[in-house]
């Protein structure tokens, strides 16, 4: 035991040692992962929480997936007495109507840890596995009315009692995976994580005494809580009217209000739960507006409960942001996506120094599936895609990034995918088309191309913003369209935003198309030499110079 | 024999020690740097410590540099042109997509180092296994190759998609621009590295050639300038992932040396720490310009693979340093909301602080130092007289503006720019989850021993380790270097007996590439190859390194079953899990150490003795929070254990030591001072 006394230093060693544990969790996910969303992607995250579940640190990776682990793990604190939590045990669920917020392919596993038998914190990793079931391969299907179609539920069970996996648990698993051995090989790797984040978290408080390491966390957490209503106290105080709209034309619309202790996103009165997956849970449309949120009052690194106190969600039951069983959920991303760019949308004027323009603002989540043509194993790739940011009033937007909702995400690099998938990419690169003209212009889009090798590949998107694009600020233009084509052999050509499960021969061709994000200022005011460098650069044609910035 | 000579270029001064065996007798000096040519106080440093007969009996001059990475961080590098395949000429401008800093909505990312015009697209293809799916086609190079001769372009990189796993097409590209009239420097992604994932190894080739014209050019000048002066010894160049390599290397594999100037304070920090029993410890390293900070546990920096800096990916291994704009050069001044400042400014050599009398006015750290007393009387072993009325004047200049006196300000400019440094000391030990009471702070550099006390208070460190030639401990360090050289090859095996055979000889292909590198010109008996395996269950990505020791001369001597077993074991180790399925091998790598000869260890070392005219200075105690009366003392005058306050001097360094401190000498000669209060 030490005897260091409790003082301000030793609360910044426990956070910090928590962050550290988070990021070793995070590394050692990484590194055992068995499929590329995992390991190369990144789409998924680590957490610990305090022994009621409430978030006290986070690994690095997706925003979105930060404040997302505590309410597995309220989740299980509810169903389960204590005595039913013991050392050892792994809890599961991928259920969003229960703790599982998102969709039925993010299974977060959490942990207990224990210190002289009291129970001081959690930990927790959230995953997407490639396939649990479902009516389609990879478990998302746009044509889902069910939650029952998008495969097996986990309904916060315990998996792992005592440090021994429940085999009968296992085996559900694996029966209901197309692809069983990159499904073990995940859950494998994500219990691996929550493992070593325990063991690190043990060994803090043995080391600082459980007293001090509970109090540390809590007043931490004061911490995150007094520096968001510092930030509160300095924005201009209202409420806020914003308004979208979805790609079928239906409005979306969120008052924001804001003043010195609540930071309050009223969502009611929105469009009733889809018949389809485009459905979010309410704790999901809560982790949108904890975005939001972050982004508007700190872009430090400071993130857990205490932070997200003043911050109040109101859905109606039974409407997309918050929808009743049994609706779908596959594609929650997306509408978790529209309702924090709506919220965005909203507020990213009151920031005095800078606006921004609207982003391609769509994770452009991409399924292909089929058989590596040299080894004949199957393979599920699943990957979100970059595009354009919106410009700002202080400069051009940044090309070719990921959406808001991640972070430290990673795209596929070209070689991995070539040596491990099979497939073919023909081209990576900067979109040609039109959007976002300004005096700053939005970032670019890409274009992406996979050829297929082999035979009953597929593929599945539900990519939005394909028709309702990136809003302009001041006289800026508005930016471009997500969508894909699939370019046949014999040439012929289709263009989607959303399909599902559709087949692909050898020589097809599958062309990733992200827009440009929003511009800003009108483009006749673009400065002279900033055209003429984008010009010698290949961004803009002589003909785009001509007709969007009278170029001449 | 190994005589030798360490040079290590800081921002503020080149540090000079020559240590000769036959004698135990080391010199050491400190000149300002001449950044316009660095080479020119190295040759002047030289000169005046050593005859051309002396220099002639040299064996090893060892050398660290910033001549890379002030190339890479100015951006002041050559105009590189890129050659790519066909439809990925905007790989190094979509990165990996990620952003760096995930709640910053407003996030950009470095400007690309080589603009969108002068990244030239090549129709070729291969396939991930190396296997050519579309010919290079030599018109697209020509033409190419026309277009860089007329923009001017003095360095290409050639980066093509899978060249990882086949040369040929990168090897042809290159052909054919020499051929066609091409006449710069030419980098190979395959020759910089065998691994895959295109941004990391594009970016890596691209940096190689942006900085390989300026470093080939300065250790060519370097070379012959030392050869006319009568050195005749090998020239070897600190790596940026430890060890050393020859100037010859170095200039065809810069980008390995891009980290080179602050490993060699690293590395000299590790080989002591192995001296003390493997204490663990966190160096401040502070000179004219900045501030480097390194973790020193188990005796050793901690080394990380695929580096970033300054935003850019760097495939190749680097010690972790990290570095802030603060050292005894940095200029105070009032930031726009007219808070006091320090840094990242630094007033350099020329002019210096303002106490230097050579023209500067702007209050330096140097000069708010020297201003409490805590330099003593000011008069530096190069004979230079420092001057209070000037430093006075530069602090009044600023302190004024916000009603400060100078000596209010004075403190504040060392509070400040102590803080960001203990800062910087967090950011690579409790952001770790690592607790700095429990480390020891090995303080060197000219300002070190200065700001030590400062530094430890503020993180809570109990004991400060000074070493010997404190002022010059960095080119101390370089002294221990042994040459070290890495290959490796990514290509992905399953593991059996029959593969492992082709392991083999991929091992033998690498050290033979190794052999043709090496270049070595002075004998040794200790050339060691070292084997490594990155390996995983297949249907991973990521690997674990295995240390292969089992092997003969390079060769691996084991079965298939035993690799497996213990590829198992380190597995589990590191993941505290246990998988059983087949095992691949991703990358192969192999790596040569030769070892300089031993330094002796058995000379006691030696501190010169200091004239000191003064036994006591009226100083600030930061401790007592009041001026008192510092004894001053110079450091060969420590031989058992005295109390602060105290003004330590010794030729290249000044330590500080407040009233709440003991100090003593150790065996190996190094002051430890002890905080009293603990």
């Amino acid at each position: 035991m030490s005897s260091i006394k409790h003082d301000p230093i030793t609360t910044e060693i426990i956070q910090s040692s928590l962050q550290a544990a988070c990021d070793e969790m995070f590394v050692a996910m990484r590194k055992t992962a068995m499929s590329s969303i995992i390991y190369e992607v990144l789409d998924f995250g680590t957490a610990v929480t305090d022994s009621n579940g409430n978030i006290a640190a986070s690994g690095a990776g997706i925003p979105a997936f930060i404040a997302m682990c505590d309410k597995a793990v309220q989740a299980v604190i509810k169903k389960y007495d204590s005595n039913q939590i013991k050392e050892g045990d792994v809890f599961a669920t991928n259920d969003p109507y229960n703790g599982g917020v998102t969709h039925l392919n993010d299974v977060i596993v959490v942990m207990p840890v224990f210190s002289k038998g009291e129970r001081i914190a959690w930990t927790a990793n959230i995953a997407h596995w490639p396939d649990l079931g479902g009516m389609a391969p990879g478990g998302i299907s746009a044509d889902a009315k069910e939650i029952f179609q998008e495969g097996l539920q986990l309904p916060v069970i315990k998996m792992i009692e005592n440090g021994n996996p429940i085999q009968s648990v296992i085996d559900i698993i694996t029966a209901n995976s197309r692809v069983p051995q990159y499904t073990l090989g995940d859950m494998w790797a994500a219990i691996a994580s929550i493992r070593v984040g325990e063991k690190r978290i043990k060994d803090i408080a043995n080391k600082y005494g459980t007293e001090i390491f509970k109090n540390s966390v809590q007043q931490f957490m004061d911490y995150g809580e007094r520096t968001s209503l510092d930030a509160l106290s300095s924005l201009p105080h209202g409420t806020y009217h914003g308004e979208d709209l979805l790609d079928d034309g239906r409005k979306i619309q969120v008052d924001v209000t804001i003043n010195d202790k609540e930071f309050i996103v009223d969502l009611r009165n929105n469009p009733e739960q889809d018949d389809g997956p485009n459905n979010a849970s309410y704790d999901g449309t809560v982790v949108s507006a904890q975005m939001a949120f972050k982004g508007i009052t700190s872009s430090d690194f400071i993130c857990n409960a205490g932070t997200f106190r003043p911050l109040k969600v109101l859905c109606d039951e039974g409407s997309m942001f918050n929808p009743v069983r049994p609706a779908a959920q596959g594609i929650y991303y997306e509408t978790d996506i529209r309702s924090y760019d709506l919220i965005w949308k909203t507020i990213s004027h009151l920031n005095p120094n800078k606006s921004s323009a609207g982003s391609f603002a769509s994770i452009c989540g991409t399924f292909m599936g089929g058989q590596h043509p040299d080894t004949g194993a199957t393979f599920i790739i699943i990957e979100p895609q970059v595009g354009g940011w919106g410009a700002s009033s202080v400069g051009d937007g940044c090309s070719a990034n990921f959406s808001a909702f991640h972070g430290d995400t990673f795209n596929t690099p070209a070689e991995i995918s070539e040596a491990r998938h099979g497939v073919y990419v023909d081209q990576m690169r900067l979109t040609d088309e039109d959007g976002g003209e300004g005096k700053f212009r939005g970032g670019k889009g890409i274009v992406m191309d996979y050829r297929v090798r082999s035979k009953n590949a597929w593929v599945s998107v539900a990519y939005t913003r394909s028709k309702s694009l990136p809003w302009a600020l001041d006289g800026g233009n508005e930016g471009g369209s997500n969508y894909i084509e699939v370019i046949r052999k014999n040439g012929d050509l289709e263009k989607y935003s959303v399909v599902t499960g559709l087949t692909l021969e050898p020589e097809d061709v599958v062309r990733i198309h992200t827009g440009n994000g929003g511009g800003c200022g009108k483009p006749e005011l673009r400065d002279k030499s900033m055209i003429e460098e984008d010009l010698l650069n290949e961004y803009i044609t002589l003909e785009q110079a001509k007709k969007f910035y009278k170029y001449n | 024999m190994s005589s030798r000579i360490g040079v290590d270029i800081g921002g503020t001064f080149t540090d000079f020690i020559v240590y000769d065996e036959n004698d135990n007798k080391v010199i050491i000096d400190k000149i300002p740097t001449t950044p316009a040519d660095p080479e020119k106080a190295v040759v002047e440093v030289i000169k005046r410590n050593l005859t051309r007969e002396q220099l002639s009996k040299i064996d090893f001059f060892l050398h660290g540099t910033t001549v890379g990475l002030n190339a890479l961080l100015e951006r002041k590098g050559s105009k590189v042109g890129l050659l790519c395949t066909k439809g990925f000429r905007d790989i190094i401008e979509i990165r990996r997509g990620d952003r760096d800093e995930m709640y910053n909505l407003f996030w950009q990312p470095p400007p690309p180092l080589v603009p969108r015009y002068l990244r030239l697209e090549i129709e070729e293809r291969l396939f991930a296994n190396g296997d050519i799916h579309t010919n290079l086609n030599s018109e697209d190079v020509k033409k190419a190759c026309e277009y860089l001769n007329k923009e001017g372009i003095n360095s290409v990189a050639i980066a093509f998609m899978n060249a990882y796993s086949n040369k040929q097409h990168e090897l042809a590209a290159k052909k054919i621009l020499l051929e066609n009239g091409f006449n710069g420097e030419v980098s190979l992604s395959s020759l910089v590295s065998g691994e895959y994932r295109e941004y990391e190894r594009t970016t890596t080739t691209i940096i190689d050639a942006f900085v390989k014209a300026r470093m080939s050019n300065y250790l060519e000048t370097l070379k012959n300038n030392l050869k006319e002066i009568g050195f005749k010894g090998s020239f070897l160049l600190t790596r940026s992932g430890s060890g050393s390599m020859t100037f010859d290397e170095a200039s065809e594999r810069p980008f390995e040396t891009i980290m080179s100037g602050p490993v060699a304070g690293a590395e000299g920090a590790g080989e002591l720490s192995r001296k003390l029993k493997n204490t663990n410890m966190v160096t401040a390293d502070v000179g004219g310009t900045s501030f480097d900070t390194c973790l020193i546990l188990d005796g050793r920096p901690q080394i990380q693979f695929e580096g970033k800096i300054v935003g850019l990916p760097l495939q190749s291994p680097w010690v972790d340093v990290r570095s802030i704009g603060a050292g005894g050069g940095s200029i105070a001044y009032l930031d726009e909301g007219g808070l006091l400042r320090s840094g990242p400014q630094s007033a350099g050599a020329v002019p210096g602080p303002a106490c230097y009398g050579r023209g500067g006015n702007n209050p330096t750290t140097t000069d708010a130092a020297f201003y409490l007393g805590m330099l003593g009387e000011g008069k530096l072993a190069s004979g230079l007289q420092l001057n209070k009325k000037l430093a006075e004047k530069a602090l009044k200049s600023v302190g004024s503006k916000i009603d400060l006196s100078e000596s209010e300000t004075a403190k504040g400019i060392l509070k400040i720019s102590s803080a960001n440094m203990a800062d910087a000391i967090r950011e690579i030990t409790i952001e770790q989850g690592i607790d700095p009471r429990e480390l020891k702070l090995l303080a060197f550099g000219g300002a070190g021993p200065l700001m030590s006390n400062l530094i430890a208070e503020d993180l809570e460190i109990k004991e400060i380790i000074i070493p010997p030639y404190s002022g010059n401990f960095s080119a101390w360090g370089l002294l221990g270097a042994d040459l070290l050289q890495m290959n490796a090859r990514t290509k992905i095996i399953r593991l059996s007996d029959a593969s492992l055979k082709e392991c083999n000889l991929i091992l033998e292909n690498l050290f033979s590439e190794l052999e043709d590198r090496q270049k070595i010109d002075f004998s040794t008996n200790e050339k060691i190859r070292e084997v490594a395996l990155d390996m995983r269950w297949a249907g991973q990505e990521h690997t674990i390194t295995l240390k292969i020791n089992n092997h003969i001369d390079g060769k691996i001597n084991l079965d298939a079953e035993k690799l497996k077993q213990d590829f198992m074991q380190e597995y589990e180790k590191t993941f505290g899990s246990k998988l059983d399925t087949v095992v691949e091998i991703v990358s192969t790598r192999a790596s040569v150490r030769v070892a300089l000869p031993r330094k002796s260890e058995s000379g006691k070392i030696e501190e010169d003795s200091i004239e000191i005219s003064s036994k006591s200075i009226n100083c600030f105690s930061f401790n007592a929070d009041k001026n008192i009366d510092f004894s001053i003392i110079a450091r060969n005058e420590i031989k058992s254990e005295m109390s602060g306050p105290m003004i330590i001097l010794e030729s290249t360094a000044v330590t500080y030591v407040d009233q709440n401190y003991n100090i003593n000498t150790d065996k190996l000669g190094n002051l430890i001072l002890q905080n009293k209060e603990n």
